[in-house]
């Protein structure tokens, strides 16, 4: 353990990570709590995944055309946004089933991916980190880049925090009352999809929906708020990616997976704990 | 408030004038004309699938009659109306274990007032006021997801009553609770009528006749009827006063649906354009 403090101030890519962290926990509280409370888990997951085909298209352009600007981070932004509007309007105009549409999206989105970066010569090796984040890879342009994405999403909440606590909770009454449930579900679905191109660079594509619904979900056990929900679940965001990155650094284990493991053994801790606790306190 | 409730019992407040409505091909309401007054207390009562949600949703404007019109406040119905009257839901329409507490949950009614931003004393004020109205203010601060059935279905009104409205809109306010709660939310309608009108879909013929100053009774059709006057010694009748009931008596011809679709629309005898 000592080691690694030692490490946190000889390597800045140590400390982007840490510095990362905090960007990421913001979204990963705030939009978390939407994901939770909203039941939207498979819209977030369905964008995670649409993101592989923006990352793998941009890294495609970009070596093989020579586009420098074309970064994967980009293009997962434009895929992200993409597919959170896709979505919004399958739900409220269309007349598939929304469950066909996430999966369609999902695959969809997986499939274009493999296929550009198995197009793209020499980059094989990115799948994994797109797959499952690296942390330690994070550069002070990516930083950057998260911060300013972390700010709208911090803006948007704060102006729309009342509206979108009314279309979430009572979808149909805000609809009668002449509120435009369709835009802000859409900007809802706009910011989910922001937070998850910003924790893609942390645990992957394939584990955002454990960042988005985990820390929430276990922060939900300790307050009947929304905002009090939002502010536990940035901080344990926070702890759970320090500690995950100290943690795998320490042992040599892949970040993301570690931060996971360690966000999934709290909340099983705590559900646990719950149960036996009501249990114990049951008359029959 | 300043008006007299007597001068207010003249005005007719919503008014359904020739309404026509159909869902694809299948026509659910068929020539409604009816009138509502201020602070009366009206139930939509009808068999499943007769069209009183059909009537509440013309009323609310989330579907526009297929002809005839409905006016609300002697106005065709339109986005600047909505604050004057207020919503309830029905109980399931809503996550019960959602986090907010019971002040959000009230302050909710108000939220279309604000483009953006927090609420200000004004909307703080009509929500405490609101509780107080459903006797909750000493719940203000407790988790929503905490309360019994009936105290979520009187935050509700509360949250109806938060937009200060002239006329609220209930659907099916009593269909998960029990018959004491339902008794108490029925009390609290009784004495809200005195400065509000109400309008509610009931499944619930029995408590309805109690507390309501008229019912209408739609099934696909409705006809105005004068019910004989009922006998003094029934406990249930002592509000009567305008009923528009159709039930199978001996004395009352019974009405088929089936038959009265059949009748041309009244509108297009007149020869008027459909808006």
């Amino acid at each position: 353990m000592s080691a690694f403090f030692t490490d946190l101030c000889n390597f800045t890519f140590l400390q982007y990570a840490f510095i990362a962290a905090c960007f990421t926990s913001i979204c990963c509280g705030i939009i978390g709590s939407y994901t939770v409370v909203r039941k939207t888990t498979y819209v977030a997951g369905a964008i995670a995944h649409s993101v592989l085909g923006g990352m793998g298209a941009a890294k495609y352009f970009q070596v093989v055309y020579g586009i420098a600007w074309l970064s994967p981070l980009s293009g997962a932004v434009v895929a992200a946004m993409f597919a959170a509007l896709i979505i919004s309007l399958v739900t409220h105009y269309g007349k598939e089933r929304e469950d066909t549409v996430l999966s369609a999206i999902w695959a969809i989105g997986m499939a274009t991916g493999i296929s550009f970066i198995t197009a793209t010569p020499g980059y094989y090796e990115d799948l994994m980190s797109y797959l499952f984040g690296n942390i330690l890879m994070i550069s002070s342009a990516d930083i950057y880049y998260i911060a300013s994405l972390d700010l709208v999403i911090a803006l948007l909440v704060f102006m729309f925090y009342y509206k979108f606590l009314l279309v979430s909770f009572q979808p149909d009454t805000a609809r009668i009352r002449g509120i435009n449930t369709a835009f802000y579900n859409t900007l809802l679905n706009l910011l989910t999809a922001l937070s998850v191109v910003i924790l893609t660079q942390v645990v992957g594509l394939v584990m955002v929906i454990a960042m988005l619904t985990l820390p929430a979900a276990t922060a939900s056990r300790f307050s009947a708020r929304l905002w009090r929900i939002m502010l536990i679940a940035t901080l344990l965001c926070l702890l759970l990616t320090w500690g995950g990155i100290i943690v795998s650094y320490s042992l040599e284990l892949p970040t993301g997976a570690t931060i996971i493991e360690l966000a999934g053994g709290l909340y099983l801790l705590l559900i646990s704990a719950k149960f036996l606790y009501s249990r114990r306190t049951r008359v029959l | 408030m300043s008006r007299s409730v007597k001068e207010k019992k003249t005005e007719i407040v919503l008014n359904y004038r020739d309404v026509c409505f159909a869902y694809d091909q299948r026509e659910v309401l068929h020539n409604i004309n009816l009138q509502i007054r201020s602070c009366d207390m009206v139930a939509i009562v009808g068999p499943n699938g007769g069209g009183k949600s059909t009537l509440l949703k013309l009323a609310l404007g989330i579907i526009r009659p297929l002809r005839g019109r409905v006016e609300l406040f002697k106005q065709p119905l339109s986005k600047q109306l909505i604050n004057r009257t207020g919503y309830v839901p029905q109980s399931m329409a809503y996550d019960a274990a959602f986090p907010v507490n019971v002040l959000d949950v009230v302050l909710m009614g108000r939220a279309e007032r604000h483009l953006w931003g927090r609420y200000d004393q004004a909307d703080r004020s009509a929500a405490y006021a609101a509780l107080e109205d459903v006797e909750l203010l000493h719940l203000a601060q407790r988790p929503f997801s905490q309360l019994s059935g009936g105290e979520k279905q009187r935050v509700m009104i509360a949250q109806a009553l938060s937009t200060q409205p002239e006329i609220i809109f209930l659907d099916e306010p009593t269909a998960n609770v029990d018959t004491a709660i339902e008794d108490k939310i029925f009390n609290l309608l009784a004495r809200l009528k005195e400065s509000v009108t109400i309008v509610l879909v009931s499944h619930n013929l029995n408590v309805v006749t109690r507390y309501a100053s008229q019912i209408v009774c739609v099934n696909h059709v409705l006809t105005q009827m004068e019910l004989p006057e009922l006998t003094q010694d029934s406990q249930h009748t002592r509000n009567y006063k305008n009923m528009l009931v159709l039930q199978h008596d001996p004395s009352c011809p019974v009405i088929d649906p089936a038959d009265m679709l059949h009748t041309p629309h009244r509108e297009a005898l007149r020869g008027e354009q459909r808006d």
